[in-house]
């Protein structure tokens, strides 16, 4: 048995439709049907095509510099009228240098996609985001999945008023 | 940017479990071997021509060192605008069938990551790039071990290098 991506619908906010489509081919493979594969080429036109869809999975690319890819992602987790901001959000990007990943990392993204990609470490990310999700921390400055990624375990006080017990939703 | 700002109450901060609606949807099992085989293959076979595009990202690059050296992009905003062409022809290089380009695309982000400020030394070496990326479509030059393809590598990271031993980071 494998995942079934029948009822799973996609957003797909790329730089360009080759890009758009090579991203859709992986897609379809994975199982997602074609028109469950929504195409956006700017922040505005994701942003609106993801309030009327509502998609379970956004990949975004850096897009247009100034990170215009990173601005779609404070929008969706930080604006009244975001539809879900809790929905997974994968970044991909030409670069992984470490200060644009923080970068993306603080924006809110849940996972980040060095490109060019392969089909396994896309889907990696995608099995991250379906076995593995964060909690999410919500303040004043920040949305998005917990960035405390150490796994020795936090040894300072717990400032979170939440930490005691974790909120489900 | 404009900051976007958090529209949403969430003072004190805390931490949330939203609900895995991706999981509920896809189940369990992961992706099988032959999914992602067959989805590598897709991405390999792809038959988009790269050199449109690749041109489109040089001559925007082009026109951005232009607008630099006239004074029309600020110093401090300039690699930002450099970076999203470089970035894209290091994502798609491979991804449509030219390794060249994301190699040689790849020596230029490493340089450029650590670049706070553009000046001339910067521009020439960018210049330098934007034609060897020219060449290389051009000549159609996509493997990354074709020796006119290491030379312009080379080249483009002995410049790098000089440049960061003068101005570090």
């Amino acid at each position: 048995m494998a995942y079934d991506f029948k009822r799973v619908k996609v957003l797909v906010v790329e730089s360009s439709v080759p890009m758009f489509k090579l991203v859709k081919s992986v897609l379809n493979t994975f199982g997602v049907p074609d028109a469950s594969i929504y195409s956006a080429f700017t922040v505005e036109e994701g942003f609106d095509n993801f309030c009327r869809i509502k998609q379970d999975l956004i990949i975004v690319d850096w897009l247009q510099n100034p990170d215009r890819g990173i601005e779609l992602t404070k929008t969706i987790r930080r604006k009244k009228s975001s539809p879900n901001i809790y929905v997974p959000i994968i970044m991909t990007a030409g670069s992984g240098h470490l200060q644009r990943v923080l970068k993306a990392r603080d924006a809110g993204i849940s996972e980040y996609l060095v490109k060019p990609f392969s089909a396994k470490s896309l889907a990696e990310r995608v099995s991250r985001v379906i076995e593995k999700p964060k909690a999410f921390a919500q303040c004043e400055t920040f949305v998005g999945p917990d960035r405390r990624v150490r796994s020795d375990g936090y040894t300072g006080p717990e400032r979170r008023s939440a930490d005691a017990g974790f909120h489900s939703i | 940017m404009a900051e976007i700002l958090n529209e949403n109450n969430f003072t004190p901060g805390k931490l949330v479990v939203p609900e895995n609606n991706l999981k509920q949807k896809v189940g369990n099992g992961g992706f099988s071997a032959t999914t992602l085989a067959k989805a590598q293959d897709n991405l390999d076979k792809n038959d988009i021509d790269f050199r449109p595009m690749a041109t489109e990202y040089a001559m925007s690059l082009g026109g951005i060192i232009k607008d630099i050296r006239a004074g029309t992009i600020k110093p401090d905003e300039a690699i930002d605008a450099i970076m999203f062409p470089v970035m894209q022809l290091r994502a798609q290089g491979s991804l449509f069938k030219y390794p060249s380009i994301t190699k040689i695309s790849h020596i230029l982000i490493d340089c450029l990551e650590t670049v706070k400020a553009t000046d001339k030394e910067i521009l020439d070496i960018i210049d330098a790039y934007k034609k060897s990326v020219q060449a290389m479509i051009a000549l159609q030059l996509k493997d990354d071990t074709n020796p006119a393809v290491k030379e312009l590598c080379t080249a483009l990271g002995d410049a790098c290098g000089r440049y960061e031993k003068i101005k570090p980071a």
